[in-house]
């Protein structure tokens, strides 16, 4: 998958997710508040009751006072009274928590319902009742939320998996033609390339005029960078199918025979070339460190000035190539390695160099570290 | 029944005192301060307004001011109003009040 895929999911499954656990949360609430109420109704009923037979048995208390002191009592619940002016008259509540504005009320035990009295009972205005909270209601309510969630969410994700599937299929579609297209391109240009290449070596330039030679040079050099971008291509396309044939060499040898392959372009845009190469033995295919020197040198190059400078230094196990060119953006040089990403369009290619170098990078574990600077140049070093 | 016991305040002397003259008359009367205390108990409930509104009586001390027994009332009436003091009307109130009072006597 490409990154512009997973970035693409990423950011999908991210606001899909944020409008899931809403909607989530916002149903949780709407049913524990409908449920709670329900909760509150069904205390609410049975508070009533025995408010009910408290009055009259305070109403009897009243009549028969002061014969009889004993305050009425229930098994079933606790009670209180309170005159017109909030004095406690007596009380059988272990709640203090008393509160003259709320029909129905809970604290951390207990429920509490309070009425006014029509008849003022033994002075009474206010009687409270007082039930222990049943906490398995609500124990019961949240383990409805918790299992329905899970059970939503779980869905919605499976919903959101397809759902993504078919966001990204228009853009997979895309970039499989466009590898497809690179593909059969790839495999149609090599025998002319090759054919190309074969008859201009064959060619005797001794024989030419000066003119004759400078025409020569031009052809060479756009062969070249054919079979460049040839090779590139071919890389990209077999992705997955290059294997990979480590063997020890001399990385300043082989830089050395690329600057020469390179040669007749840097002289076509009278570049200078500084070399400060150490000899350094690394163990790795040759063609795939060949094709990460071929891409920086050609880049190089590519965005180089007319009579630019290109310094290339192997140094304490760090291959440096340093150019004096356009440079690269400050916010685009995290997308540099990116397939298909190109920030110039005055000079041509498919955006593909860097990211045949960060995979031939990853596939030896080596570091890279870039720096640029807009109309200065850019300065590469892979560090072993 | 608060009617009477106004009623039966109403000749108590300046120097009224609780005892002799509200308990023996409303005793005499066969009126019982009890039952007119649970009676206006019930219909004034806390302390401060049961001692306004029976202090309000007192002093105007009509028919439907009254909140006990029509016949009861209609008994002793016409009523004439307390004459006496009233910060000794309120002093005898609040004997009345403590030695009647619900709050404090429950068990």
């Amino acid at each position: 998958m490409l990154n512009s895929e997973k970035k693409t999911l990423r950011r999908f499954f991210a606001i899909y997710t944020i409008l899931v656990i809403t909607l989530i949360i916002a149903v949780s609430m709407i049913y524990y508040k409908s449920s709670s109420e329900r909760m509150k109704l069904e205390y609410k009923t049975l508070m009533q009751d025995f408010a009910i037979l408290q009055t009259k048995r305070l109403k009897w208390l009243h009549n028969h006072f002061p014969r009889y002191k004993k305050y009425p009592r229930d098994d079933r619940y606790n009670s209180a009274i309170y005159d017109l002016e909030y004095n406690e008259i007596f009380s059988t509540m272990k709640s203090r928590d008393i509160n003259f504005n709320k029909n129905l009320y809970f604290t951390k035990n207990y429920v509490i319902y309070f009425t006014i009295l029509s008849d003022y009972y033994l002075g009474a205005k206010y009687l409270f009742i007082e039930i222990p909270k049943n906490s398995a209601l609500i124990d019961m309510i949240y383990k409805k939320i918790a299992i329905f969630s899970a059970m939503a969410l779980f869905v919605f994700l499976i919903i959101g998996y397809f759902l993504a599937k078919l966001f990204i299929k228009p853009m997979r579609e895309s970039i499989k033609l466009l590898d497809n297209f690179i593909k059969d391109t790839t495999h149609e240009i090599n025998t002319p390339i090759s054919i190309i290449n074969t008859n201009i070596e064959m060619l005797d330039s001794s024989k030419f005029t000066k003119r004759e030679n400078r025409i020569l040079n031009r052809v060479k050099i756009a062969s070249r960078t054919l079979e460049t971008i040839y090779k590139d291509l071919k890389f990209t396309t077999l992705e997955n199918g290059n294997v990979v044939k480590n063997v020890k060499f001399n990385l300043k040898d082989l830089l050395l025979e690329r600057v020469e392959y390179f040669s007749l372009l840097i002289e076509s845009k009278k570049i200078k070339i500084v070399l400060n190469l150490d000899d350094f033995y690394i163990e790795a295919d040759s063609n795939l460190i060949s094709r990460l020197v071929d891409n920086l040198i050609s880049n190089a190059i590519k965005y180089n000035k007319i009579n630019g400078e290109i310094n290339i230094t192997i140094k304490d196990k760090k291959l440096v190539i340093k150019d004096s060119g356009i440079g690269i953006k400050k916010e685009n040089l995290d997308k540099i390695f990116k397939r298909y990403s190109r920030f110039n369009s005055s000079e041509g290619g498919f955006g593909i160099g860097l990211n045949i170098v960060k995979q031939i990078i990853d596939i030896y574990n080596l570091k890279v570290d870039i720096k640029s600077e807009e109309n200065v140049g850019t300065e590469v070093t892979i560090i072993w | 029944m608060v009617k009477i016991v106004i009623a039966l305040l109403l000749t108590v002397s300046l120097n009224a005192n609780f005892k002799k003259d509200c308990v023996a008359c409303h005793k005499s009367k066969g009126v019982s301060l009890r039952k007119a205390f649970m009676d206006a108990l019930l219909v004034y409930g806390g302390k401060k307004n049961f001692k306004t509104a029976l202090f309000y009586y007192c002093k105007n001390p009509v028919i439907f001011n009254s909140v006990m027994d029509e016949d009861l009332v209609k008994k002793y009436t016409p009523l004439k109003p307390i004459t006496i003091d009233d910060d000794e009307l309120k002093k005898l109130l609040d004997e009345y009040w403590e030695k009647f009072k619900v709050i404090g006597n429950l068990k």
